[in-house]
C-alpha cells in the first residue's frame, strides 16, 4: 500500500477532515491519488442458472446468451447487475468452424436492443458465451476481435450510451471470467476492464468468488496464525472469504456496536459504519465497546467504535470507514454501494426504508434486526418494581427475490409517515395520550436481549456466506417469555412497489434521499 | 415523489374561494387551505375556518400524510352547539405559529400508497369534521 492509498483509506475516507476543515479535506483529496476501481458482477442465482444453463446447453459446442445489465456505482467499485436473460431463439446463434464456434447474430442483438428500449435509461447489455470443458477459460483471438467490434458498433453507432454497461462473460463448466467494455470516443479504442469478483445472490445464500483476474494487494491472502480456532471451522479459504468481505453497519447503537465488534473479531476485513449519535452514559449498559469515558467526552458512537476495532480485529489490515452523517444523504451512497452485506440496526423508519430499497435496487443483501421488550416500567425510569410482559428478537434477510420489510409487514405507510414527525410533536402527543403506536420515549433495553439479537444476526450472516442451512430463511424470531426460537414464513408480494418495482435498477433507481 | 409533485397534487385540492399553498418544513411539506369551510359547517363556530393545514412527508405517497391529525385556525374554533372546544384538540405550534390541532387516528382507513392521494386524505379529514364533536 502506498502512502497515498493509506492516507486515502485511513484519513480522507473517515470524514474527520470535513468536520475539522472542509477546505483542508478538499485539498488533501485533490492531492491523493485516485483509488483503483474494481469491476464486479452481481446477479441472482436464478438469472445465473438461466444464463449458464442456456449457454452451456449446446456443449460440446459453444453457446451464448444475451442479458440486460445496469451499473451500480460504488466509491471504489463498479458492479454490473446482470438480469433478465433473453433465451436464444431460432436464428439467434450461428455456428462456424465445424459447427463448434458460436456467433451472436444481428437478429439476436436486435432483439436485445428492442428489450433495452422498453427499460428506459441506464440499461445496457451482457453477453455470456461458453468454452465448454473444465478450467479457467481463456479469451481467444476471436473473442478479443468480437468484443472489440461489438463495443465499437454498439457504443460507436449510438445503440448504447457511454454511461451504460456492456459486459462480456466467458464460462467453462467450472469457471467464469469477464470484462466490461467501453469505447474511447476520441480514437475509437476499446477499453476492456476485467471483472475481478462475482456476487451471486439468492434467498438461501450470498456467494462471493474472485475471478482469475482479481488483483490482490501484497499480503492480502495471508491468514494470520491467531485465526487458528476459526480456521478449524471454515478453513483458510473461509477465513480469506471473511477478510475479503465488506460489511456496512447502518446504526451502531446497542446491538449495532456488538455486531460490528464481533464481525471484526470473526475476521471480516472491512467495515463501514454510520450513526449520527454520540455515546451517552445510558448506552454503556448494553455495549461491550462504549465506555463511560466515551460518554464523558461526548464521543461519536462511530468514532468510538472505529478507534476500538483495530485492537481486537482478527484481520491485521482491517479497514474501517465511518460517518456521522445520515446514511440517506446522497454523498453517503457510494460508500454504501461498496458493501457486500448491509447490517441494519436502526429504529428510524426513514433509514430502514432507504436501506431496504438499496438492497433490492443494487443487489446488496441486508440483515435487518431489532428487539422489543414490553415492561410495566417502560414509561417510568423511577419504578421500583417491574413485570416483563413480553419481548421478542427478530432478524430478517432482505435480498433480491426474497421478501422486503414492506412485504413482511415490518414497515408500512403509516409507520413511515410517523417517522417524519418532530420530537417536540411526538412529545406533545405522548403527553396528550391521543396518538397510538408512539411507543415509550426511551425503549427498555438490556444486554442479554441485545446480545441475542447480535448473535442471531451473525448466525444468519454466517449461514448466507457459508451456506450452512442451504435454505431460504427470511426471518427468525426469538420469543423472550416463551424462550422459543422460530423461523417465520414471509412471502414476497409480487406487486410490491418497494422491492419488485426497483429490483436490479441499480444507478437508475430512485432512492429516498434526505437531500433529494 | 418530489416536493414539486406534492405541490402539483396539492394544487388539485383548490376549490372556489380557497387558496392552496405549500410550505417546506424540514423533510415535510405543509399543505394549507385558506380559508376552509368544513362539511357540517353549521356545527362549528366560526362556520368558515381561516385555514386548514396538514403535513405531507417528502416520501409521500410511500409515507402517508401525518395520520396523527390536522391543524386549523382560528385557535378558538368551537362547537356551535355547546361552545366547547372540539374533542381531542389542543393548541400546537406549526410553522412558528399557534394552531388548533385535531388529534385523530382514523380507525377505518388504511393508507394505500398505490391508490390514495391528497384528495382521499382530505376526505378523511372531512369525515372527522362530520362527526361534529
Amino acid at each position: 500500500m502506498t502512502l497515498g492509498e493509506w492516507v486515502s483509506e485511513r484519513i480522507v475516507g473517515l470524514g474527520i477532515l470535513d468536520r475539522v476543515s472542509p477546505s483542508i479535506g478538499e485539498f488533501l483529496r485533490a492531492k491523493t491519488p485516485p483509488v483503483r476501481r474494481r469491476v464486479e458482477v452481481a446477479w441472482t442465482v436464478a438469472d445465473r442458472r438461466r444464463m449458464e444453463g442456456a449457454a452451456l446447453g449446446p456443449a460440446p459446442r459453444e453457446g451464448a446468451v444475451v442479458a440486460l445489465c445496469r451499473w451500480s456505482t460504488g466509491a471504489t467499485r463498479d458492479t454490473a447487475l446482470i438480469m433478465d436473460p433473453l433465451a436464444p431463439g431460432p436464428g439467434d446463434l450461428r455456428y462456424d468452424r465445424g459447427g463448434f464456434v458460436v456467433t451472436v447474430t444481428g437478429r439476436y442483438w436486435n432483439r436485445a436492443l428492442d428489450a433495452l428500449a422498453d427499460l428506459g435509461p441506464g440499461a445496457g447489455l451482457a453477453v455470456l458465451h461458453t468454452h465448454p470443458g473444465s478450467g479457467i477459460p481463456e479469451w481467444s483471438d476471436d473473442d478479443n476481435e468480437a468484443d472489440t467490434e461489438l463495443a465499437r458498433f454498439l457504443f460507436g453507432e449510438g445503440f448504447l450510451t457511454s454511461d451504460v454497461p456492456l459486459v462480456s462473460l466467458v464460462a467453462s463448466h467450472t469457471d467464469l471470467r469477464g470484462r466490461a467494455l467501453s469505447l474511447v470516443a476520441a480514437d475509437r479504442a476499446v477499453v476492456m476492464r476485467p471483472i475481478e469478483r462475482i456476487r451471486t445472490l439468492s434467498p438461501e445464500r450470498l456467494s462471493i468468488t474472485s475471478t482469475t483476474d482479481r488483483v490482490w494487494k501484497a499480503g492480502e491472502l495471508e491468514v494470520p496464525a491467531h485465526a487458528d480456532r476459526s480456521v478449524r471451522v471454515f478453513g483458510k479459504e473461509g477465513q480469506r472469504l471473511l477478510a475479503d468481505i465488506h460489511t456496512a453497519h447502518v446504526g451502531v447503537g446497542g446491538v449495532g456496536s456488538l455486531v460490528a465488534e464481533q464481525v471484526a473479531r470473526w475476521g471480516v476485513g472491512m467495515l463501514s459504519l454510520w450513526d449520527p449519535d454520540i455515546v451517552k452514559d445510558v448506552n454503556v449498559n448494553r455495549s461491550s465497546v462504549f465506555t463511560f469515558r466515551d460518554a464523558y467526552i461526548h464521543r461519536l458512537k462511530v468514532e468510538a467504535l472505529a478507534r476500538a476495532l483495530p485492537s481486537f480485529a482478527l484481520v491485521r489490515r482491517l479497514a474501517v470507514r465511518w460517518s456521522a452523517s445520515d446514511v440517506r444523504q446522497r454523498k453517503e451512497l457510494p460508500a454504501l454501494l461498496d458493501a457486500d452485506v448491509i447490517v441494519m440496526l436502526v429504529d428510524d423508519a426513514r433509514a430502514r426504508h432507504f436501506v431496504n430499497r438499496v438492497a433490492y435496487a443494487h443487489y446488496i443483501p441486508v440483515l435487518d434486526g431489532g428487539n422489543v421488550i414490553r415492561s410495566t416500567a417502560e414509561d417510568d425510569a423511577d419504578s421500583d418494581s417491574a413485570v416483563v410482559e413480553g419481548g421478542a428478537v427478530r432478524v430478517s434477510l432482505l435480498t433480491p427475490d426474497g421478501p422486503c420489510i414492506w412485504c413482511a409487514g415490518h414497515l408500512d405507510s403509516e409507520r413511515l409517515g410517523l417517522a417524519f414527525r418532530s420530537e417536540p410533536d411526538k412529545a406533545a402527543d405522548r403527553a396528550r395520550g391521543y396518538v397510538e403506536n408512539l411507543g415509550p420515549e426511551h425503549a427498555p433495553s438490556v444486554m442479554p436481549v441485545n446480545s441475542m439479537t447480535a448473535a442471531l444476526l451473525e448466525c444468519r450472516l454466517q449461514d448466507i456466506l457459508f451456506g450452512l442451512s442451504g435454505r431460504s430463511i427470511p426471518e427468525v424470531h426469538f420469543d423472550l417469555l416463551g424462550g422459543t426460537l422460530d423461523e417465520l414464513p414471509r412471502d414476497r408480494r409480487k406487486d410490491c412497489r418497494q422491492c419488485a418495482r426497483w429490483q436490479g435498477r441499480g444507478d437508475s433507481a430512485e432512492l429516498p434521499f434526505v437531500d433529494a | 415523489m418530489s416536493r414539486q409533485e406534492i405541490r402539483d397534487q396539492a394544487a388539485l385540492l383548490t376549490r372556489p374561494g380557497t387558496v392552496v399553498r405549500c410550505v417546506d418544513d424540514g423533510e415535510n411539506v405543509v399543505v394549507i387551505l385558506e380559508p376552509f369551510t368544513p362539511p357540517n359547517a353549521a356545527q362549528y363556530n366560526p362556520h368558515k375556518l381561516d385555514a386548514l393545514a396538514f403535513i405531507v412527508p417528502s416520501l409521500y405517497p410511500d409515507a402517508c400524510p401525518d395520520a396523527t391529525g390536522f391543524y386549523v385556525k382560528p385557535l378558538t374554533t368551537l362547537l356551535a352547539s355547546t361552545g366547547a372546544e372540539p374533542r381531542s384538540t389542543a393548541e400546537t405550534a406549526l410553522l412558528g405559529e399557534q394552531w388548533r390541532k385535531f388529534s385523530w387516528a382514523p380507525k377505518t382507513f388504511k393508507w394505500d400508497p398505490n391508490t390514495d392521494t391528497l384528495a382521499t386524505h382530505l376526505a378523511t379529514i372531512e369525515v372527522r369534521f362530520r362527526k361534529g364533536d
